[in-house]
């Protein structure tokens, strides 16, 4: 039996959806935001709901294109796509961006050229050396996202909220993290595609809803494969909730025992610091998340690999990237190079003409790690 | 001008490779002995006024194809330029350290040129040399590190660092990234990781009512570029040697300002070199000193131009904007043969035309200000405004965005700039990607310019 299907999932979020339109009712703020580096915790302390528009197709990328160029990477298309067509998008009363990688940067800019919504622009230093001086300016940042949102709710961040966020959110991402010590297991007991799934759900439900629906999966763990199945790790852009289909693709033949990916494990990894003031301990947790690719020097990220693939026994990598999506892309290489791994590069644009061609390219990287 | 140098220029024109070859011949021989790099040394290598020819031959073919200004202050200028990878070896030979400065475009120059015996270079500018050399080495070599096809051309830079024969392996790289584009702070981590070490430096995204804590920041970066320097060289950076160093920044820049106002309002310089002036304020090309000289006799030339009213292009030519630096130089000529002449210039690069205040009491400070008004750090439509200013200034007919197909600041912002402009100004524009390098503008980009130029020509007939 699986820990929790795709059904269940998509359930969930209808459920959401409808519950989302309950509370706005109310006069609940939705805040949308893009990118693992967003302090969820202050936007939930704010007495807003968080939601992570993490979704991403071929179909939203082409209407993107009205607004950005065809070279725009497909994640940031589909993200101006997505305010068109997909419900949740439409529920957001605010936005959130982090200035991540250049193109993540300017999307603000053309959101708000064509959708005209409160957004605030987070600015995270690109270096990853935690320099006082950028951990410090980074937490100025904290707290000017905290003044927005107070002009946003009418509530005021207070630290004892922000505190309890923490706590909950720390327990969300520990509950996940400790399912996900399954993955490590041989065989394995907990699929890829679930970890993802439950991801999924801990940006999209309140976190207390969330745990509570981890809990009650988490009882029943099953092994999901047998011992010969080859056991790889998925890094890369960010992999949309649409793109579960590629997961599992890769899950017929293989184990996905570990990732890299900001909508996987560095989604969840992690805890912020309980002691001390609570805008300091996010302005660390966030500053130090293992980092994405596009951040400088990215070395720890590669760290995080080594540690992964000696911890979870990973026989080979699949590299998923996005088209023109520089920061990961341009890593493919040196990654190769240097894990010491057979690697499968998958570069797409969420087209899925190419699926059969994938599926024998998976297919006999697969059969070559065996 | 010319007086001075007892040498005097012909009438201004453009003139081809070839014509320039002959003109080269009537140059006295004292003449071509005057100018050396690295002043006051006077040593019989290090003179670099030559004839295009010379650096065709070396490898910069496209000389071939270009127009150049005819005067003496101008073959001065190819000359530098073209000789500054010889200049960077000899800097090495002469026991200068030499300094890659990556990604911030003005400000890491600054400081670096600060410390005697520093030369700091931007592998940044190597981004020309394929369409210098109209060959893809520089790229191959890049695509075979991780960065081909679909991307800015300023992945040449790791080809050149690849290679180890353009410039020497540098001393010490310092890498600026944070608000900047995703293509060069790419290139800057594959170079990070060939080397090994690196110095990073945040550039922090321009955020409004911020400036204060933003260049604390800044200013906490460049003090530990500082540490690195004064630890590489044996040389204690004081306040004075900082304040020199802006100085000597400033006059460049403030040259280059009366350059460009003469150029784009006058007509006294052709675009192409202009544009070559404007990217001087990065690194002066590897020679601060030698290049203020070359400004000092560029603005002489275009200075005795219009007090002589001897434009070099017809002051009634089509008046057109540009924005993002064409990689291909053949494309500014080639509008100027078309009847066209540049009056204003958005090229991302104003964080080195910013003037860097010398009266405040932290110097640091005041070069970490000078970054925030960085073309890249802030909004697209503040870039779109930076342009539309000396556009509506200059009465510009026509805006020309060139773009890079694949570039991270081009597909985001191309289009808000384009309609942006286009509902301010009212004027055609027209917006396109420049192709890859062989050595000669591609058909199509050669229709739609020209297209682009007929209609700006009706339109204006349309008005008188
Ligand atoms: S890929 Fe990187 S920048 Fe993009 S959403 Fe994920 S963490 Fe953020
Ligand atoms: S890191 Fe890549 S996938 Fe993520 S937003 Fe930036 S360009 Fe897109």
């Amino acid at each position: 039996m699986a820990l929790i299907t795709r059904e269940e999932v998509e359930v969930l979020r209808a459920e959401r959806i409808e519950e989302l339109k309950r509370l706005k009712g109310e006069g609940k703020k939705v805040v949308g935001y893009f990118c693992q580096y967003v302090p969820v915790e202050l936007i939930f302390a704010a007495g807003a709901i968080p939601v992570r528009l993490a979704r991403g197709d071929y179909f939203s990328s082409v209407r993107g294109e009205r607004f950005l160029r065809p070279d725009a990477c497909p994640f940031c298309k589909s993200c101006l796509g997505k305010f068109e067509t997909d419900p949740l998008y439409r529920l957001t009363d605010a936005l959130v961006f982090v200035n991540t990688c250049d193109m993540m940067r300017r999307l603000p800019e053309a959101v708000s050229a064509n959708i005209k919504i409160p957004i605030f622009q987070l600015y995270l230093p690109r270096t990853a050396e935690p320099f006082p001086n950028r951990v410090q300016g980074f937490e100025r940042q904290i707290m000017l996202l905290k003044a927005w949102l107070t002009g946003l709710t009418g509530a005021e961040v207070k630290e004892e909220r922000v505190l309890t966020a923490i706590t909950q959110y720390n327990s969300l991402r520990q509950a996940i993290s400790q399912i996900d010590e399954g993955r490590a297991l041989v065989p394995p007991r907990v699929k890829g595609s679930e970890i993802f799934g439950l991801a999924l759900l801990a940006w999209l439900l309140e976190p207390q809803k969330a745990s509570r629906v981890l809990l009650r999966h988490s009882s029943t763990p099953t092994s999901t494969s047998n011992y010969s199945a080859p056991r790889v790790l998925l890094a890369g852009s960010i992999l949309t909730e649409e793109e579960r289909d590629l997961i599992e693709l890769i899950e017929e033949g293989a184990d996905i025992v570990a990732d890299v990916v900001c909508t996987g494990a560095r989604f969840f990894a992690g805890s912020v610091e309980l002691q001390g003031n609570p805008f300091t301990s996010l302005a660390h947790f966030y500053f130090n998340r293992i980092p994405c690719a596009y951040r400088r020097p990215n070395d720890l990220l590669y760290d995080k690999l080594k540690q992964l693939i000696l911890e979870r026994a990973v026989q080979g990598i699949i590299y998923k990237t996005l088209l023109y999506c520089d920061p990961w892309r341009f890593e493919a290489k040196f990654l190769r190079q240097n894990l010491g791994l057979p690697v499968l590069e998958i570069d797409g644009d969420y087209s899925q003409t190419n699926r059969e061609q994938l599926r024998t390219r998976i297919e006999a990287f697969v059969e070559m790690l065996k | 001008m010319t007086a001075d140098y007892g040498y005097q220029d012909p009438r201004p024109a453009r003139i081809t490779f070839d014509e320039w070859d002959d003109l080269f011949q009537r140059i006295p021989d004292e003449l071509i002995e005057k100018f050396h790099y690295f002043p006051p040394n006077n040593e019989p290598w290090s003179k670099y006024l030559f004839p295009p020819q010379t650096f065709a031959i070396y490898g910069a073919r496209h000389l071939r194809r270009l127009k150049f200004d005819n005067s003496l202050a101008a073959l001065r200028l190819w000359g530098f330029i073209n000789n500054e990878s010889e200049r960077l070896f000899r800097a090495r030979q002469m026991g200068k350290k030499v300094i890659a400065v990556m990604g911030d475009l003005g400000p890491l120059a600054v400081i670096v040129n600060s410390f005697p015996d520093c030369v700091a270079f931007y592998p940044d500018c190597w981004w020309w040399t394929p369409f210098a050399m109209e060959s893809k080495v520089l790229l191959d070599a890049a695509a075979q590190l991780g960065i081909g096809e679909a991307t800015c051309f300023s992945r040449a830079a790791l080809g050149a660092f690849a290679k180890h024969s353009y410039f020497p392996d540098p001393d010490l790289i310092i890498c600026a990234t944070g608000a900047s584009c995703d293509d060069y702070s790419g290139v800057e981590s594959l170079v990070a990781k060939m080397f090994g070490k690196v110095i990073w430096v945040e550039t922090p995204l321009r955020i409004c009512g911020e400036t204060a804590q933003l260049t604390q920041l800044l200013t906490e970066e460049y003090r530990r570029v500082i540490t690195a320097l004064e630890q590489l060289t044996g040389t204690k950076m004081t306040e004075t040697l900082l304040l020199n160093g802006i100085e000597r920044s400033n006059r460049v820049r403030q040259l280059t300002h009366r350059l460009r106002s003469l150029a784009y309002e006058n007509c006294t310089l052709p675009a192409l070199e202009t544009m070559m002036i404007e990217f001087g304020c990065l690194h002066y090309y590897s020679d601060i000193t030698e290049w203020t000289a070359i400004l000092e006799h560029l603005l002489a030339t275009a200075e005795y131009r219009l007090k002589g009213n001897l434009p070099i292009l017809k002051p009634d030519s089509l008046r057109l904007a540009w924005l993002t630096p064409p990689a291909d130089p053949l494309l500014l000529p080639y509008v100027e043969e078309l009847g066209a002449r540049v009056v204003a210039t958005e090229y991302v690069i104003n964080q080195a035309l910013t003037i860097i205040d010398t009266d405040a009491d932290d110097p640091l400070g005041a070069i970490a200000r000078s970054m925030l008004a960085g073309s890249l750090n802030g909004t697209s439509r503040e870039r779109a405004d930076l342009l539309i200013a000396q556009a509506e200034m200059r009465k510009a007919e026509g805006v020309i965005v060139s773009a890079i197909l694949g570039g991270s600041h081009c597909a985001l912002e191309s289009k808000l700039i384009a309609t942006h402009i286009k509902q301010r100004l009212k004027i055609p524009l027209l917006e396109f990607d420049v192709a890859p390098p062989k050595g000669e503008i591609d058909r199509q980009t050669i229709t739609r310019i020209e297209a682009f130029m007929e209609l700006v020509r009706s339109k204006r007939c349309q008005k008188s």
